[in-house]
């Protein structure tokens, strides 16, 4: 339902437009025509196209370089900004790739910067994006290798402790051997070889 | 007389000693029980702060993450486009995103935590690049920091818990733009500054023994206003964006931020390390504001707190 | 009681003499070190009421004096290590008499070494997060585990092969003595089963002790070598500063050893042999030293990536050229040449070498901290370090420390390890003995250390 909105709305818009601009008919006027895609997703390539024909003979022109900019919010600016630049092939078709990080709908302007005796020309559009990608930009640092972690350490550490740990152990075994044996006072015997 | 081959006869002629058997069989089983017991000695730790000190565990900012208008999580960069910097040469005064800097944060001096550094090019010039800390996505201050005092937000800003700090300074040590600064005495900050709460999205007040360095403005961020450093650029150089949402602004223009960086062959500083850093540089010096590239020098970092700050030493970098 | 030899008992009265008489000078010494002490302690009181403000560091120079000094004495603790465990597990007999003070190096070198840190600390009173918050991934928590471990490992080293040699004291003091040396001797009688098991466990931790004697200096050299600095971002750090460890820590030991001997008249038992055999130990190390040093540099100065120059300039031709050079030259060209010319192969030539051994290992400590925080990371001016009265002070007072408990052990400790020695003795006479013409040599044999 809101996609039929919007795509109505599109349209609407750009059919107001493409009205309004062919009444004053000049000799170099151009007229520009920005085509939305067909189903725009959040963080896929969608393409955008801007066709470029002569407002007297209707004919498509190339090799005109056009400029497209969407419309954003952030920190309290609020403008457009520039998406991509591309020249008019020789259908007068110019194409930029576009991968919108928002829902919702994007306004698009076309420029084109013409020559002395041609004024610039705007086209504007909305693109409606859906779809809710999980965050887009993941930061990557590093490589992950099966084992290599913290548990490592804590392994080789275990068994060192563990050993010490039996050491203390059999220390206290000897102690005791040596008091089960009674008097403390004996030479240590085989100590001491006598010549 | 014994000799040690007497000795080793007695123990023959006795059969084999009683306590060896034993002692054998009796020594594996103790390693056994012994090393069960001691294995889990390396969670001591763990054990141990969940009871003296709940809450362990990578520090938090105690902020939820600052999201953008989709409920995705914001990931934090900037952009200094170099074109645009000339050291603040032309307003006539020290460079003004380290003022702004000094004074919304009360950076005792001398610390400068965005600082503008005139770099030589080949041929003779010198261009002014302003480095604040880099926040790097492969931190070296972060992999190496023992209490884990230094931690990335989920934003992706490398901030500092000086509760936790024990000043141990191996962080300065790793950190390759030189981006962190030490509390060597008690700092020199204005009185103003001892009446701010302190709070991890602020450094503020200063405490000695601790590190401290630029923190991206987060709390700033989260609610939509650029960074001092940002703001106070005369030049309108530094843009402040999110990853995530793909746009940064300098407070006039707003630029798509993966456009930007294709077209003016953005680069980070000492690429080579591997750091991976969320500050990218438009190569340039300041020739969008009419410098000309042998105009050297800028003036000295004035820190205002001295004469205010009474009994506080300085000290020098 | 069974009638002991001659021999036996002038070994039993020269490790007994220090416990029962004390000198005059003995106490004038005490006296001169506990006031060294106490001066480095008031040197840190004022560091902790002030700051470390009160030191020569900056942002730039982050480490100075003190963790120079802590990986000096870490590397001089692996003396006891080499000669202990290693020379153990290769049957030189010649090492007995040398043992304990090994021993007693290594335990008194790793308690001076620990306080370092601590002591570089920015925020001692928060040492516990160190426990409570450590993070496995930092070099700094595999330091504190690793020496931890060999401190724990080293005393029980210290004490095993002490447990007999306690219990013959034991047996001829009295009173507040005996009580001490009866706890500490455990109980020892040397009855068989007793030996057997102080066998195996004196077995067990001389294996044990050598992967953690080379862990330890290997974590302490990656404090340095983790971090990404000109002069630290090194693979061989971890060999090399081992290598250089040993290396310091005989030559530590001989100058200790020639102090002993001299003070508690112990000629009879380490001879000139022993010097000469530790010399070689020098002489060897030096040359694995030369090695790592020409490793290192001729393989980045050849390639002389950015910052290198700069390093080596400092280095070589630079502020610390005097530094280095005596380092290289008197550290480790001049003492191999000491202990292998004939003339200087004594006693005095290897207390030579082994004091310009020490004094070079701490000035290349020195160098290997100052001297990478000084190339600059960015385009600034680079800093200067000059430690303060504060730093000297507390230095002083560390090797004071070291002095006072080498002094205080041997009061109270066996500075000779009778039971080995013994040992020693008795099966090299077994084995001359079974030669049927080493009857006649054995006539002349001179008294103490067969072999």
């Amino acid at each position: 339902m809101k996609r039929f909105v919007l795509t109505a709305a599109g349209l609407l818009t750009f059919t107001v437009f493409a009205l309004g601009s062919a009444a004053p008919a000049h000799a170099s006027h151009l007229l520009m025509r920005v085509s939305e895609p067909a189903a725009a997703l959040v963080g896929q390539p969608s393409e955008i196209d801007a066709a470029v024909t002569s407002a007297d003979t209707g004919a498509p022109v190339a090799g005109v370089s056009v400029t497209f900019y969407a419309h954003a919010t952030f920190a309290r600016a609020d403008g457009f900004m520039e998406i991509g630049r591309a020249v008019t092939n020789s259908a007068g078709v110019a194409t930029i790739s576009f991968v919108p990080h928002e829902s919702g709908t994007h306004d698009i302007r076309v420029d084109y910067a013409g020559s002395a005796d041609t004024t610039t020309e705007q086209a504007a559009a909305a693109i409606a994006v859906d779809g809710a990608a999980p965050q887009m930009y993941v930061q990557k640092a590093g490589i992950q290798v099966p084992g290599l972690n913290s548990r490592l350490i804590m392994g080789l550490l275990t068994i060192v402790w563990g050993t010490l740990l039996f050491i203390g152990v059999t220390i206290i075994r000897i102690a005791r051997a040596g008091q089960a044996d009674g008097s403390a006072l004996q030479v240590p015997a085989g100590q001491g070889s006598v010549r | 007389m014994e000799t040690v081959q007497d000795l080793d006869r007695t123990q023959q002629g006795e059969g084999p000693p009683e306590g060896r058997k034993v002692g054998r069989r009796g020594l594996l089983k103790l390693f056994g029980l012994g090393a069960v017991s001691i294995a889990p000695l390396p969670l001591l730790p763990n054990v141990l702060s969940s009871v003296l000190a709940p809450g362990r565990g990578p520090v938090k900012s105690g902020y939820d993450p600052a999201l953008a208008p989709n409920g995705r999580v914001r990931r934090w960069m900037m952009i200094i486009d170099l074109r645009y910097c000339d050291g603040c040469q032309s307003v006539g005064k020290p460079p003004q995103c380290t003022t702004a800097c000094i004074e919304g944060h009360f950076a005792p001096e001398p610390m400068q935590w965005i600082e503008v550094f005139e770099g030589e090019l080949h041929g003779g010039g010198t261009q002014f690049i302003p480095a604040p800390c880099q926040q790097c996505q492969n931190p070296p201050c972060t992999n190496v920091c023992p209490v884990g005092a230094t931690f990335a937000t989920p934003e992706g800003s490398i901030l500092i818990d000086q509760n936790r700090c024990i000043g141990c300074r191996i962080c300065m040590a790793a950190c390759p733009y030189d981006r962190r600064f030490f509390n060597w005495g008690d700092a020199p900050v204005p009185p103003e500054a001892m009446l701010a709460h302190y709070d991890i999205e602020h450094q503020t007040p200063a405490k000695k023994g601790t590190v401290m360095k630029c923190d991206f403005c987060p709390d700033m961020a989260r609610a939509g206003t650029l960074p001092y450093c940002a703001q106070g650029c005369p030049n309108k150089a530094i843009y402040y964006g999110d990853l995530e949402q793909d746009v940064a602004t300098n407070g006039k223009d707003i630029v798509s931020v993966s456009r930007f960086l294709s077209e003016h062959e953005a680069y980070n500083l000492k690429e080579d390390l591997g750091t991976k850093p969320r500050v990218y540089y438009v190569p340039g010096h300041g020739e969008f504001v009419g410098r000309d590239s042998a105009k050297k020098g800028r003036m000295a970092t004035v820190w205002p707190w001295v004469q205010r700050a009474k009994g506080a030493k300085t000290w020098k970098r | 009681m069974e009638a002991i030899g001659p021999w036996r008992q002038r070994l039993e009265d020269t490790a007994f003499a220090p416990i029962a008489h004390t000198s005059k000078v003995y106490w004038i010494w005490l006296s001169f070190l506990l006031a060294v002490i106490a001066w480095g302690g008031y040197a840190y009181y004022v560091q902790v009421r002030d700051g470390l403000i009160v030191t020569g560091l900056s942002d730039r120079i982050s480490w100075g004096f003190y963790i120079t000094n802590f990986v000096f004495f870490i590397g001089i603790s692996h003396a006891g290590t080499l000669i202990s465990a290693i020379l153990r597990v290769s049957k030189a007999g010649w090492r007995t008499p040398v043992t304990r003070m090994a021993e007693f190096i290594t335990v008194v070198a790793l308690c001076c070494g620990a306080l370092f840190p601590i002591i570089d600390l920015g925020r001692p009173d928060r040492i516990q997060n160190v426990i409570l918050y450590g993070r496995w991934q930092s070099p700094i928590i595999w330091d504190v585990v690793a020496i931890t471990t060999y401190l724990t490992a080293s005393i029980t080293y210290l004490g095993l092969p002490m447990i007999p040699d306690l219990a013959i004291f034991r047996d001829r003091t009295a009173g507040w003595r005996k009580w001490l040396y009866s706890v500490l001797a455990i109980g020892w009688t040397g009855e068989s089963r007793q030996r057997s098991m102080l066998a195996t466990i004196i077995a067990t931790m001389m294996i044990l002790i050598i992967p953690i004697a080379v862990s330890v200096h290997t974590v302490v050299s990656w404090i340095f070598a983790m971090n990404l600095r000109v002069g630290w971002n090194s693979t061989i750090f971890g060999a090399f500063f081992v290598a250089g460890a040993i290396f310091s820590g005989v030559a530590t030991l001989v100058i200790i050893m020639a102090i002993l001997r001299k003070v508690y008249h112990l000629e009879e038992y380490i001879l000139e042999k022993h010097f000469v055999y530790l010399g070689y130990l020098l002489a060897a190390m030096a040359l694995i030293m030369i090695y790592g040093n020409l490793s290192e540099f001729i393989t980045t100065g050849y390639k002389m990536e950015a910052g290198e120059e700069f390093h080596m300039r400092e280095l070589f031709l630079g502020q610390f050229a005097g530094f280095y050079w005596y380092y290289f030259v008197g550290g480790l060209v001049v003492p191999p040449l000491l202990i292998l010319i004939p003339w200087t192969r004594n006693i005095w030539g290897v207390v030579a070498a082994a004091f310009l051994i020490d004094v070079a290992m701490w000035i290349e400590r020195y160098f290997i901290v100052v001297a990478t925080l000084r190339v600059p990371l960015m385009p600034y001016e680079p800093r200067n370090y000059g430690p303060t009265w504060v730093e000297w002070s507390i230095i002083a007072a560390s090797f004071a420390l070291f002095g006072l408990l080498i002094t205080l052990f041997v009061k109270i400790f066996p500075l000779l390890a009778i039971w080995e020695i013994t040992e020693q003795r008795e099966e090299s006479q077994t084995v001359t003995e079974s030669l049927p013409s080493a009857r006649t040599q054995l006539a002349g044999e001179p008294a103490g250390g067969a072999v």
